[in-house]
């Protein structure tokens, strides 16, 4: 199947959007901030009735939307869950994201969920089973999707590539595009000891849909990705490294932890924006 | 190894009551290196999967986490997630039969003697949570419903989708009111009259009512699709046809079906 050849017009996203959590969705809805669009965690938004669905529809006519997954389990060997790729896509289809997306890792083993982002081995098994099982997800979805590299604590033996070499590979084989976190980029170089800039001259940029912005917790001897933080002084850097050659990538600020007040949101979306602002001048 | 072992041996080891040779194995796995030694890598992992799990049952027990404490609370949740995993990816259905566990664990330890009643405070909290989520009911068709009726039709009523039953020997109502306003309650004895409740969304806000025995038991027929005539047959639901109307008028018979 062409997942490029979406059934529906998507609404294009540009700019820097948010990712919405319950705590500030009366605010936004009360006072429609100029916010170019937001992100929503799918599995917030899955129930069927009562306010959710009623604060989506909301939202939903008065910004574009994109969806953010965390139950997928792209890199699991259970079974795909049907039943739950179905309700992502009847939220597809009723309000139509502009992307949909969930991360390089698996979730589930042994009908266990964990709902953690567990880490895989970068090697070809692996390469092997993203391929077919994004093309199995993205079929049942009818829609092409991202992929999410995440943060991680640990580095497997049976690795036989980069984090980075993997990603490359992966979408060179795979019909789906990447949400580059760059965050995850600093968590993992720090946590792993490789160098940022040298995963970000192996990701091809031409892939990448959305970067994620969040913050770090630093637990001394390894950094956690906690989004509880505005976006550290590291991670604006590699942020600016990506965003001076591509600045038309959408951005979106993520903070998922010790919500802060919507205006600290706004405030870390306006730093994003100005660095984009500045260097599409340049261009 | 093949992916589908290493994440077998992997996700055995972020049990926290997984055995040594588990963590070992699962260690073997990992990289050497850096600040951290393989063992805390996985510890890493095990916190967070439990953290997750915890803040999730956090939201759906207040009450039940207040009574019991934020260690005590914390180290059922962390159990029950291994006791009862679930395949679920949506963590606002997360906990379901924590009631269940939680009743098991006070049987089998002397300290939680006298907590019996958080077996039903537990399963009145998943209540209250669920109908905040439940599916929309649609209208009462009371033309449809005067039609059948009319041709004699034997029917079934249907309760609404957020709609859910109890009782207990509790005062559960009370503790959960009290809990929830800020008050700390006593200790608790269990009571001889029962109680009989209804949880049910009202627009976007869960409620919860004390019912009377015919009221609890008509609903609870219907919900098990016992048909009006066996209803009418039954001596503690049978009063409660007489407010028929009433029910359909808060919301809580939404539909009817032909037997």
């Amino acid at each position: 199947m062409d997942h490029t050849a979406q059934g529906w017009a998507f609404k294009e996203i540009a700019g820097v959007g948010l990712g919405l959590r319950s705590q500030h969705i009366d605010e936004v809805l009360l006072t429609q901030p100029a916010v170019p669009w937001f992100e929503l965690l799918t599995e917030n938004h899955m129930a069927p009735g009562g306010l959710i669905p009623v604060q989506l529809e909301a939202i939903r006519s008065n910004y574009p939307v994109t969806f953010h997954c965390v139950g997928m389990s792209l890199g699991g060997t259970d079974p795909v869950d049907v039943e739950y790729l179905r309700n992502i896509k009847t939220l597809i289809e009723r309000y139509q994201p502009s992307l949909v997306s969930d991360h390089l890792c698996f979730s589930q083993h042994g009908q266990h969920n964990y709902h953690d982002l567990l880490p895989v081995p970068y090697n070809e098994e692996t390469l092997h089973h993203f391929q077919k099982r994004i093309t199995q997800i993205q079929d049942i979805l009818e829609t092409r999707i991202l992929v999410e590299n995440v943060s991680s604590y640990l580095t497997y033996r049976a690795s036989t590539m980069s984090e980075a070499e993997f990603i490359s590979e992966l979408l060179s084989r795979t019909d789906c595009d990447l949400l580059l976190d760059i965050n995850n980029i600093y968590v993992n170089a720090v946590n792993h000891r490789f160098s940022a800039s040298e995963y970000l001259s192996k990701i091809p940029m031409q892939r990448v849909r959305e970067i994620h912005l969040a913050g770090h917790e630093n637990r001394d001897s390894y950094l956690l990705d906690a989004h509880n933080k505005r976006v550290s002084p590291p991670v604006w850097k590699l942020y600016e490294q990506v965003i001076s050659k591509y600045p038309d990538i959408p951005t979106l600020i993520e903070w998922d932890n010790d919500i802060p007040s919507f205006t600290v949101l706004r405030e870390e979306a306006d730093a994003a924006s100005a660095l984009m602002q500045r260097h599409r001048t340049a261009a | 190894m093949n992916l589908t072992t290493l994440q077998t041996v992997f996700t055995q080891a972020l049990n926290p009551g997984s055995d040594d040779p588990a963590r070992e194995e699962a260690a073997s796995l990992l990289n050497v290196g850096g600040d951290l030694q393989p063992l805390d890598r996985l510890r890493v992992y095990q916190h967070n999967v439990s953290g997750m799990h915890q803040r999730a049952m956090e939201r759906v027990f207040p009450v039940c986490r207040k009574i019991l404490g934020e260690v005590a609370f914390a180290n059922f949740c962390r159990n029950f997630s291994w006791a009862e995993p679930t395949s679920n990816p949506d963590l606002n259905q997360y906990g379901e039969s924590f009631p269940e566990f939680l009743a098991q664990q006070i049987e089998q330890r002397n300290e939680l003697t006298g907590y019996e009643y958080l077996l039903d405070l537990s399963r009145l909290e998943y209540l209250w949570h669920a109908a905040y989520y439940a599916r929309d009911d649609s209208s009462f068709d009371f033309d449809g419903f005067s039609r059948l009726q009319a041709q004699g039709a034997n029917m079934v009523f249907d309760p609404g989708n957020s709609l859910s039953l109890m009782q207990s020997d509790y005062p559960i109502l009370e503790i959960w009111q009290q809990h929830r306003s800020g008050e700390t309650v006593a200790a608790v004895k269990g009571i001889t009259k029962r109680q009989y409740l209804l949880v049910y969304r009202q627009e976007f806000e869960p409620q919860i009512f004390k019912v009377d025995l015919p009221e609890f038991a008509f609903l609870q027929g219907c919900r098990r699709g016992e048909s009006i005539v066996a209803l009418a047959e039954d001596c503690d639901a049978a009063s409660a046809l007489k407010s028929l109307v009433s029910l359909i008028e808060k919301g809580w018979i939404t539909g009817f079906h032909h037997v």
